[in-house]
C-alpha cells in the first residue's frame, strides 16, 4: 500500500504527563528505563520503555529535559503503575518529587509540517533546529522529529495556552484531526500505542533503538541482552487492509496460525488494523478473517 | 516564565505509599558481622536498608551503616544493642525479610531473603 499523504494536520495528544523534579530524578528514572537518558542535555528529548522484568513493555514514554526538571509523557492506561514506580524506586536519601501534570501541560503534533508556516503562525525560528532538542519560545515548547512520514512538530503548551495555541492552528490551513483520523494515521504510518505494544517485546514492536546494551541493569535487561546476542524474533508486526472492519483480539485463522489485532479502524469504507502474526506466517500476502480477505503487509522499521 | 513556570503553576505530589510495621529477621552471623563492621560506633551510627529502583527485577536493596539522621520517616529496630532503620516508604517492601551472613571467598557477605518479593535476580540484589 502507498498511503496518500494528507495535508499538515494537527492531533492534541491523549497522554499522561509527570513532572519530576529536584537533582536526583535523571538517575532514579534511568534506573527504571531502557533506555539510556543519563546522558541527555538540557532541552532535548528521547523516547523510553519501561519495561518488566521479562523485559515485555509496560509502558512507553517520551522525557523531555526541561531546565533541570523531567517532563515524562507516557501512556494514560498505564501512568498509576509507571508513577508507582518512580515514588517506590526513590531512594530516602534522593531528592526527586514526582507532581501530576495531566491537565496543565498538552502536546499537540503537527505532521507533515510545513516549517515555514510554523515560523508564520507563531513567531518562532525554528527551521534549523535539531531533531530532538527543545526549542523555546513564549511560554511553548517547540520540537522536531524527522521520521519515515516526514516532519513531525510538537509543541508542548500550558493548559492556560491550549485554546489559544489551537485556536491559531484551527484558523491557518492545518487540518485538526479528531482521535478516529489518529486511529487512521497512525496504522497507516505503523505508529504502535501502548495498546499494541503492552505486554510484547520491544524487537516485536520495532522498538530495539529504546533498548540500551550498554547502560547496565535495569528492568528486563537480561532478557533483552540473550534476545540481542542470540535471540530469535518469533513475532513481528503487521498492517492489515480489508473492506470489512476487523475486531480487536486474538483470533485462530485455520491455515494461518494466531493473530494478535491490537489496533483497528474502518474509515471511508476501508478497514485498517495492527496486528502480530507469527514470523513463519508472515509470507502469505493475504488473510482470511471472519469470511473477509485482507491484504498483509509487514511493517518495516519506524 | 517558560512552560513550567508562572503562577498558578503548582501541581499535586505523588507520594502515598502503604506504610506498615517493621519486622525484621536477623541471623547470629549476620548480627555478628554488622557488630563487627559497626566497630564501636553503635552509640552515633545506624544501619540503613532501603530499596529503590533498578537492577533486573525491578527494584535494588541498599545497606548503609551512617550517622543517625535523625529523621522521623524511618522506623526503629533494635537488633542485638545496634539500631536498623528502614523507612517508612520502603517498610511494605522490606517488612519480613530475613538477614543472613554468609562468609564465603566468592558471593559472600550479607544476604537478604524477601517474603514479599514475587521474584529476585541470581545475583541476589535485585528483587520485585
Amino acid at each position: 500500500m502507498s498511503p496518500s499523504l494528507p495535508k499538515s494536520e494537527f492531533f492534541i495528544r491523549n497522554e499522561a504527563n509527570t513532572l519530576i523534579q529536584g537533582p536526583d530524578s535523571l538517575n532514579v528514572l534511568d534506573r527504571i528505563v531502557s533506555t539510556k537518558i543519563n546522558d541527555m542535555p538540557d532541552l532535548s528529548r528521547r523516547n523510553v520503555l519501561f519495561c518488566d522484568y521479562n523485559g515485555r513493555i509496560c509502558d512507553v514514554g517520551t522525557i523531555y529535559t526541561i531546565t533541570g526538571n523531567l517532563l515524562i509523557s507516557s501512556s494514560n492506561s498505564q501512568k498509576e503503575v509507571t508513577r508507582r514506580k518512580l515514588v517506590d524506586g526513590t531512594s530516602w536519601d534522593e531528592e526527586c518529587e514526582i507532581l501530576v501534570a495531566d491537565e496543565a501541560l498538552f502536546r499537540i503534533s503537527i505532521f507533515h509540517t510545513d516549517l515555514e508556516e510554523i515560523v508564520e503562525l507563531f513567531g518562532a525560528d525554528i527551521c534549523d533546529i535539531d531533531s530532538d532538542v527543545l526549542f523555546e519560545k513564549d511560554d511553548h515548547l517547540f520540537v522536531k522529529s524527522e521520521t519515515t512520514y516526514g516532519i513531525t512538530m510538537d509543541i508542548l503548551v500550558k493548559f492556560e495556552n491550549l485554546e489559544n495555541i489551537v485556536s491559531i492552528l484551527r484558523e491557518s490551513s492545518l487540518v485538526e484531526m479528531d482521535s478516529n483520523g489518529w486511529e487512521n494515521f497512525r496504522i497507516i504510518h505503523g505508529i504502535t500505542e501502548i495498546c499494541d505494544s503492552l505486554g510484547n517485546l520491544p524487537d516485536e514492536m520495532r522498538l530495539t533503538n529504546l533498548v540500551s546494551n550498554d547502560k547496565g541493569c535495569y528492568p528486563g535487561q537480561e532478557i533483552h541482552a540473550r534476545l540481542e546476542s542470540r535471540g530469535r524474533k518469533i513475532k513481528c508486526l503487521c498492517r492489515l487492509t480489508g473492506d470489512s472492519p476487523l475486531t480487536l483480539g486474538k483470533q485462530k485463522i485455520p491455515g494461518f496460525g494466531t493473530i494478535s489485532i491490537s489496533s483497528a479502524n474502518f474509515s471511508g469504507g476501508r478497514a485498517l488494523a495492527l496486528a502480530l502474526i507469527k514470523i513463519g506466517n508472515s509470507t502469505s500476502e493475504f488473510i482470511h478473517i471472519e469470511g473477509n480477505n485482507y491484504t498483509i503487509e509487514i511493517m518495516g522499521d519506524p | 516564565m517558560g512552560l513550567l513556570g508562572g503562577e498558578g503553576f503548582s501541581l499535586p505530589v505523588v507520594s502515598e505509599t502503604e506504610v506498615v510495621d517493621v519486622d525484621l529477621n536477623f541471623t547470629e552471623s549476620a548480627i555478628a558481622a554488622l557488630k563487627q563492621n559497626m566497630a564501636g560506633d553503635e552509640q552515633s551510627h545506624v544501619l540503613i536498608i532501603s530499596a529503590q529502583s533498578g537492577g533486573c527485577s525491578g527494584y535494588l536493596y541498599d545497606m548503609k551503616i551512617i550517622e543517625d539522621p535523625g529523621n522521623d520517616g524511618f522506623q526503629r529496630i533494635d537488633i542485638g544493642g545496634i539500631e536498623v532503620l528502614v523507612h517508612n516508604k520502603d517498610s511494605s517492601m522490606l517488612s519480613g525479610i530475613n538477614i543472613d551472613f554468609k562468609e564465603t571467598l566468592m558471593g559472600g557477605g550479607f544476604q537478604i531473603v524477601n517474603p514479599n518479593a514475587d521474584r529476585a535476580c541470581g545475583c541476589g540484589q535485585s528483587f520485585g
